[in-house]
Order: C-alpha cells, then sequence, then structure tokens
C-alpha cells in the first residue's frame, strides 16, 4: 500500500505498457480495455472515492484514493487475462467493496476508519454488511454530496477545493488537471497535499451541514462550480477534450445538488440552468482550425438544442421563490443568447436589463465591461467606450487583455485604427492562450 | 463505566447452515451488535474460528474440541455500567438461538497499580 501512494501512477503506466507490449493479446482489445478503463475512471472512480472515504473516514482521503487507484489497476489486469466483464462498472464496485474490506483488516490495528462505524467495520460479525449498506446506491449518491460539502471546506483555499473536486470527484489525474490549469504536476500534487492535509487538520466531516451553516456551504459549492466551469471555458483551458469532459462533470455535481431536499434551492437551478445554456455552445465556439470564434460567427444550428430545452426547465424551476441570485441573472443572459435564431435576433434590450440588475447585485468592473458590450450594440461605439471610462476603478483592469480587445474594438468600428491597432497589441501581448492570441492578431489585420 | 467480556459458546458442529442460513444469521449478528454500536457502548469483538489447539505445560492437544461439545466460539466487548445493563445487552444475542449455546458476561479487571 506504502509504495503505491508514492508511485501508483508509475505502476498504473507500467502495467498499461506491459499490457501493450504483450504479444499474446490482440491489439485491439487492449486498447478497448485501456480506452474502458480510462472512461470508467472519469465515471466511476468519483463514485468510489466518495464511498471508500466515508467508509475510511475522511482523515483517511489518500487511503481511499490509493484503494481506488488499485481497483482500477487490477481491473487492467484482470480483464487483460480473463475478458471485460459483462458489467464493467459493478465489477468495479465489487472490487472496491473487496479492496475495503482488505484494507480495513490490514490497518484495523492501526488506525480508525468512519467514526460512527469504525467498531462495526473493524469486527467480522458486523464487517460485511455495514460495508454492503455503504455501498447502496442512494448512499453512494449521498456520499458523493457529502464529498462535494467536504472538498469546498472554507478552510481548503479556492484553488485547493478545484483541484480536490477535479482529482476525487471528476477523476481526472494530476497530470491533467496541471494540464488544464497550464502548471506543473507537481504544483497541483502539492496543491492537493495542502487539500488533503486540511481535510485532516480540520477534521472535516462528510455530511450535509444543517441550518444556517448549510446556506453558507452551499453558496461555496455554487461558487467553486462555477468558478471550475469558468476555468473549462476560459480560452487558457488547454485541451478541447477536457474542457467538454469538464463542462460535462459541473453539469453533473449540480445535477446532484438540484435532486437532493436539503440543496435543490433556486439558485442551484439557476445555476445548472446556466451551465447547460453555455455547454449548448462549447462545440461551435472552436472553428475547424482550432480557431475560437465569436458569438456572431458561430454556427447556431450546431448548438445542442437538448441541453438549451434542459437549461430552460430548469430556470423555471429556478423561478419559484422570490430568490434572484446572480446565476439566476446570468442564466437568463444566457438563454437571451440562446433562444435568438440568428446574432442579429438578439433582444439587446432585455441582456441590458439582466446586467443592470447584476450591477447592483455584484458592482464589479469585469460585469461592468460586460455590459458595455450590450451597450455598444444598442447605441453604438461611442456610447460603449463613454460606459467603460465611467467604470469606477477601471485603471484596475488595465492589465487584462479583454479590456484591451474590447477598445480596439471600439476604436475600430469608430474608424480610429491608430488606437484600435495599439489596444489590440496590448490585448495579444496580456493573453496568456494561443487561440486568443490568434484571434486577436486576426483583428488586428483587418483593421 | 465498565468494561465486560461476553464469551460465546456453542456445541461445536451442531449449527452448521447453509448459504441462507448463514446470511440470516450474519444479519441477526449485525442487527444485535449495530443495536449496542448506536448507544456507542460497542467497543469490539470477533466470531471464532472452529478447532484450534490446547497448550498445557504438558504438550500441545490438537483439535481437542470433540463435535458435541460446548466450544468457545466468539466474543464481544462493550461497555456498560454494571452486570445489569450488561445482561440487557446480552438478552438479545443470536448465540442463543444456537444449540447448546451460551453466553458468560464477565467484568473486565483493572488491576491494582
Amino acid at each position: 500500500m506504502k509504495q503505491f501512494r508514492n508511485c501508483g501512477t508509475v505502476v498504473f503506466i507500467s502495467i498499461i505498457i506491459r499490457i501493450m507490449n504483450s504479444p499474446g493479446i490482440p491489439d485491439n482489445t487492449t486498447t478497448n480495455i485501456r480506452e474502458l478503463v480510462a472512461a470508467l475512471t472519469r465515471s466511476e472512480s468519483g463514485k468510489l472515492v466518495a464511498v471508500l472515504t466515508r467508509i475510511f473516514g475522511s482523515h483517511n482521503l489518500a487511503l481511499a484514493e490509493d484503494a481506488v487507484q488499485d481497483v482500477l489497476i487490477k481491473a487492467i489486469e484482470n480483464w487483460s487475462l480473463h475478458g471485460i466483464p459483462s458489467n464493467p462498472a459493478a465489477w468495479l464496485f465489487t472490487a472496491a467493496r473487496n479492496k475495503a474490506i482488505d484494507t480495513i483488516r490490514k490497518y484495523r490495528r492501526q488506525q480508525t476508519f468512519a467514526n460512527d462505524i469504525s467498531s462495526l467495520l473493524e469486527s467480522e460479525y458486523t464487517a460485511a454488511f455495514t460495508l454492503d449498506d455503504c455501498f447502496k446506491e442512494e448512499e453512494i449518491r449521498d456520499d458523493q454530496l457529502h464529498m462535494m460539502f467536504a472538498c469546498c471546506h472554507p478552510a481548503i483555499s479556492k484553488e485547493g477545493q478545484i483541484a480536490l473536486i477535479m482529482k476525487t470527484l471528476c477523476g481526472f489525474s494530476i497530470p491533467q488537471i496541471a494540464r488544464a490549469f497550464i502548471t506543473s504536476p507537481d504544483t497541483i500534487a502539492k496543491r492537493l497535499y495542502r487539500a488533503r492535509q486540511s481535510f485532516r487538520d480540520n477534521n472535516i466531516s462528510l455530511e450535509i451541514p444543517a441550518g444556517h451553516a448549510l446556506q453558507n456551504r452551499l453558496n461555496n459549492i455554487l461558487e467553486t462550480i462555477y468558478l471550475l466551469f469558468n476555468e473549462a471555458h476560459s480560452a487558457s483551458f488547454h485541451e478541447t477534450l477536457t474542457r467538454k469532459d469538464l463542462a460535462e462533470d459541473t453539469i453533473r455535481l449540480c445535477s446532484m445538488l438540484t435532486e437532493h431536499e436539503a440543496t435543490k434551492l433556486p439558485r442551484t437551478d439557476a445555476l445548472l440552468a446556466l451551465l447547460y445554456f453555455h455547454t449548448s455552445r462549447l462545440t461551435s465556439r472552436i472553428d475547424e482550425h482550432g480557431d475560437l470564434l465569436l458569438l456572431k460567427d458561430q454556427h447556431r444550428e450546431l448548438w445542442d438544442k437538448e441541453m438549451i430545452e434542459r437549461g430552460v426547465f430548469y430556470l423555471s424551476r429556478a423561478a419559484t421563490g422570490n430568490e434572484m441570485s446572480r446565476y439566476h441573472l446570468e442564466a437568463a443572459i444566457a438563454y437571451e443568447h440562446c433562444k435568438a435564431a440568428t446574432y442579429e435576433d438578439t433582444d439587446w434590450q432585455a441582456i441590458l436589463n439582466y446586467y443592470d440588475l447584476l450591477v447592483k447585485l455584484i458592482p464589479s468592473q469585469v460585469i461592468l465591461l460586460n455590459r458595455a458590450i450590450v451597450i455598444k450594440e444598442l447605441e453604438g461605439p461611442a456610447n460603449a467606450l463613454a460606459c467603460i471610462r465611467e467604470i469606477p476603478g477601471i485603471n484596475f483592469l488595465q492589465e487584462y487583455y479583454l479590456l484591451h480587445a474590447i477598445l480596439g474594438e471600439l476604436h475600430k468600428e469608430m474608424g480610429e485604427k491608430e488606437t484600435a491597432r495599439m489596444h489590440y497589441e496590448k490585448a495579444i501581448r496580456l493573453s496568456v492562450s494561443e487561440t486568443e492570441k490568434r484571434l486577436l492578431r486576426k483583428h488586428l489585420q483587418d483593421v | 463505566m465498565k468494561e465486560y467480556l461476553l464469551v460465546f459458546r456453542a456445541i461445536e458442529g451442531a449449527n452448521r447452515r447453509n448459504d441462507a442460513e448463514r446470511i440470516v444469521s450474519m444479519e441477526e449478528w449485525k442487527n444485535w451488535i449495530g443495536g449496542i454500536a448506536a448507544t456507542g457502548k460497542f467497543i469490539g469483538g470477533q466470531p471464532l474460528q472452529a478447532g484450534g489447539r490446547l497448550m498445557t505445560s504438558t504438550g500441545i492437544t490438537d483439535a481437542p474440541f470433540a463435535e458435541g461439545k460446548e466450544v468457545l466460539n466468539g466474543y464481544v466487548i462493550l461497555k456498560a455500567d454494571d452486570y445489569k445493563e450488561a445482561e440487557q445487552f446480552s438478552k438479545g444475542c443470536p448465540i442463543l438461538q444456537d444449540k447448546g449455546g451460551s453466553l458468560e458476561i464477565r467484568e473486565i479487571a483493572k488491576m491494582e497499580m
């Protein structure tokens, strides 16, 4: 167990390589198994980590993650020898249950597991039934919710929360997370280490908080999901494939919140609606050359109608009650874009109204900047420019590429080519994303 | 709060079960111990495998536990205020359903130090 903890990934990779090189097995089977396990890692490992953490206790999060890693390795080994079982996911859950028994037998003299059931797990009289209870479907669903609350505990830094959710609940590997945030695996590993440390130090319990604490903690989760989703959408986020996966994951996590009595509040529904509206347009944002497309250049027939419908469903559910969160307003804005058949059909006045409400709720410079774009559509570039000049503390955005990209566009439309070029150049300098830079260079050439 | 050891005995070989019966029996044990654990007073306990070795100063006897005899087959340690409470917990113990099943309650001694 100990050596796995340190080199689990290395072992994992070496086994894959071994299997790939073994002559006895046809190539396609190996590839199938590898792809299947990769897919299952993404879809099931979050559940497995959640249930094993519930069993071992939050102080044993690392133990639970290692156990899941072992189960996945065993799956690759076993399946390449004996073939893929008829229900691979069920196989993983059985293997995880057996792994849990082994782990408990091995460590029951040295340490305790989840407080409320530790003594029952340690006794052979009760271990099997206690574990079976933990592996019931509705229990596992709740475990994931509890895990979400634990991962978004205020004692953990925001970036730690995001990394932890991606690792434990979404089944991303450390290198994948690192690539996504354009940082080194080492940085992510440290971030995760510190987050797990907080689990221990703060004795973070796996439960849905009650009463007033629930409100704050739920807000925190929604914010983290929202940030995670924004990361998936930001142009600085690498890899198209992971982007889509991550967007779908945030939908899955938020859906779980909308299904639970304690967490299905209007603002949860509103966030889910927002996620659906944005994700529906995800594939149309990039053209066949991997270049970014602006909203007005996107092929609207590529937008996912089913997702938009789901978004509408949750937006209407969010409208029950008298709560008006930022997610309500942002979802409403996103919906205005989704329902416009063409760019010219966009109801900019409605969007402006939502922005005005949003600004009242969150007077942020970035939101005011986005509002100025709406003003441009309604009243022309000169008024938009005036709006930007009036944004209090606009100087704080001087190093924000988007400000200069927008200024470049406004000045271009007003025929002030020199100023437009200057702003575009500055935007290119400030942007960290290659795709974004390519788009900006194209605009610069058009001036 | 004192600690008590519950020692279980039953007639060796007289309580063989098929798979279905074994599951029912395990569930009974789980419910009984789960009930004690719910009060926070279950400390631990394990069932024992049949057979064994008996060692005395004259040597080791192999498998001394003949069929038809009452043999030790498990134990539980729990917390209780007194014998009365320990007895109360013991009443629901599934061992009492077994042929020749019995339960011995012993308070764990605190040695003078």
